[in-house]
């Protein structure tokens, strides 16, 4: 256990200092500036006293979108395509066990979305104070809040990008495969709703994707900074729990996977 | 003292195309290497060489029959831990160092401490690398990757060194260079096993050798038993004194159907091994 730990840290601090090198990092910080950008931009429209409520829904915007994105990209860019399978190839030639080599990697992605997130906490409530005028609150609680759900967000993404990467040997469908996944996770209830209509096996497809896809849309509470409602802390523990669940079973396959893979 | 590798009736099989046809890519090979030898694995390309490592280095798993390495299965951490392999091509990310890269395969393999950093150097410096470690191994050529690849293959003293096609490419210096450390691993009671097609390479260093075709081993054993075994005509080298005393040696075994045939180049031996063994030239081998 001890080592499998070992190589876990070593195999994380290997994956960030790929993406550092491959200036996935930049990516990073280039999401981030350009909510900066949009929302410094748009401030210098009158909208009636509705400035911050601006900031704050494109804030909804960037944390969702951005946070996906930057785990799309950190995600595909360690395991994905002929230069991941072939790093992969390599490293698992090695005395490390695949659970090791999978934790690593998520550890990895998950340091990069955390950076994301610190980011974005530090934007956000910087341009909240600017729009607000002199009386200006950054409801700090409920900011902390978005920026935690975001992050399991990201954990669940990762652990079920790195099982697509895992399953598909072509990095090009390993991308689209994620995409689609992202996008099912977004859009569940509409995915969920539909099969009910089909005469034939409808609930049961329903049922499949209530099960399978996690629904991503419950973490996006940044709308609540905006409307200037609270989120409740049972409510950020409930989701925290509901992440870790799904993260933990995709990584426990995309371990079984690696386990499994020939190579 | 167990036998470094040992197959047995070791087969494997691949699923192809949409159909899912079975492709047998290694068929029941018994093959036993002991330890502390230097054994050859020869064969045409697709005779199943790069599986039958891939087996021992448990990235591949066994259709049938069992394969043990240094006494254990493959499969266990521990045991990879005490082998080192090159692989047949570059592999490594380009965005890190030599050096960062040949730690992390050091820390891998279970060094650690202070004695990581003198591992480290001491390998880099036994591939010739020390003094441009630190530069990223994107902006390496290929002979120097060939390097970084001995060199994160070495780094924790291995027991087996599995090298595959260690040699294809290199110049004659960087092929000297991966001689000379297949000598010293032997030098210091370890096994090597190297799958290569530079014959003038192995017959340097080897001294058992196994032969694939088609998935199937047709010849295995100590390269100096294998050789005198062999049905073909009796090799012998001449030091003559002078060029004009070869010239009558020359016209004399010419009246008698025999020939005179320069042996500077080494490797003729194994290469000859190889095709009378498999009973074609390589390339037809492997059809």
């Amino acid at each position: 256990m001890k080592t499998d730990l070992r190589a876990c840290g070593l195999i994380a601090l290997h994956g960030v200092r790929v993406s550092v090198r491959q200036r996935l990092f930049i990516g990073v910080g280039a999401a981030v500036l350009v909510f900066a950008w949009l929302a410094l931009e748009l401030r210098a429209f009158h909208f009636g006293g509705g400035e911050v409520r601006l900031v704050a829904d494109l804030a909804v915007a960037a944390w969702s979108i951005g946070g996906l994105a930057v785990t799309l990209m950190l995600t595909l860019g360690h395991l994905g395509g002929e230069c991941g399978h072939r790093a992969r190839t390599a490293l698992l030639s090695k005395a490390l066990a695949p659970r090791a080599f999978v934790a690593g990697h998520w550890l990895a992605v998950m340091i990069g979305v955390g950076l994301f997130v610190v980011l974005m906490l530090g934007v956000t409530a910087g341009l909240m104070l600017r729009t607000g005028g002199p009386d200006a609150r950054v409801p700090w609680a409920t900011l902390v809040q978005v920026g935690l759900l975001t992050l399991a967000k990201g954990g669940v993404v990762a652990a079920a990008v790195m099982l697509v990467c895992g399953l598909v040997r072509s990095g090009a469908l390993a991308g689209w495969l994620a995409v689609l996944l992202v996008v099912a996770g977004q859009l569940r209830g509409v995915f969920a709703a539909l099969p009910e209509r089909m005469q034939i096996a409808g609930p049961v497809v329903a049922r499949v994707i209530e099960f399978v896809v996690p629904d991503l849309a419950l973490f996006d509470r940044g709308g609540a900074l905006g409307a200037g409602q609270r989120i409740e802390w049972t409510d950020t523990a409930w989701l925290g729990a509901y992440a870790g669940l799904y993260a933990a079973g995709f990584l426990a396959l995309a371990i079984q996977v690696f386990r499994r893979r020939e190579i | 003292m167990p036998a470094a590798v040992e197959l047995q009736q070791l087969t494997k099989d691949f699923r192809t195309g949409w159909l899912g046809r079975r492709r047998r890519a290694v068929d029941g090979i018994y093959l036993t290497i002991p330890t502390g030898a230097v054994c050859a694995l020869i064969g045409p390309n697709g005779s199943g060489k790069s599986t039958t490592i891939k087996l021992l280095l448990g990235l591949l798993t066994p259709t049938a029959g069992a394969c043990r390495v240094l006494g254990s299965s493959p499969t266990e951490v521990a045991v990879r831990r005490r082998m080192g392999y090159v692989p047949e091509s570059a592999v490594w990310p380009e965005q890190v160092t030599a050096r960062e890269w040949v730690d992390l395969a050091a820390r891998l393999s279970g060094l650690s401490g202070v004695g990581v950093k003198a591992a480290v150097d001491a390998a880099l410096d036994a591939v010739d690398l020390g003094a441009c470690a630190d530069r990223r191994i994107g902006t390496y050529s290929k002979g120097q990757r060939q390097r970084v690849e001995l060199a994160q293959a070495i780094v924790h003293g291995p027991e087996l060194l599995i090298l595959d096609e260690p040699a294809e490419g290199l110049d004659p210096e960087s092929a000297a260079l991966c001689v000379a450390i297949m000598a010293r691993q032997r030098a210091r009671g370890g096994t090597v096993l190297i799958a290569s097609h530079q014959f003038d390479v192995l017959e340097s260093v080897c001294d058992h050798v196994a032969i694939l075709g088609r998935g199937r081993l047709c010849a295995a054993g100590p390269l100096a038993t294998l050789a005198r075994n062999s049905e073909r005509a009796p090799t012998f080298a001449i030091e003559a004194a002078s060029s004009s005393l070869v010239d009558e040696l020359q016209a004399w075994l010419d009246a008698r159907g025999a020939r005179l045939r320069p042996l500077d180049a080494t490797g003729q031996h194994l290469g000859a091994l190889y095709r009378e063994t498999l009973g074609a030239e390589p390339g037809r081998a492997s059809r």
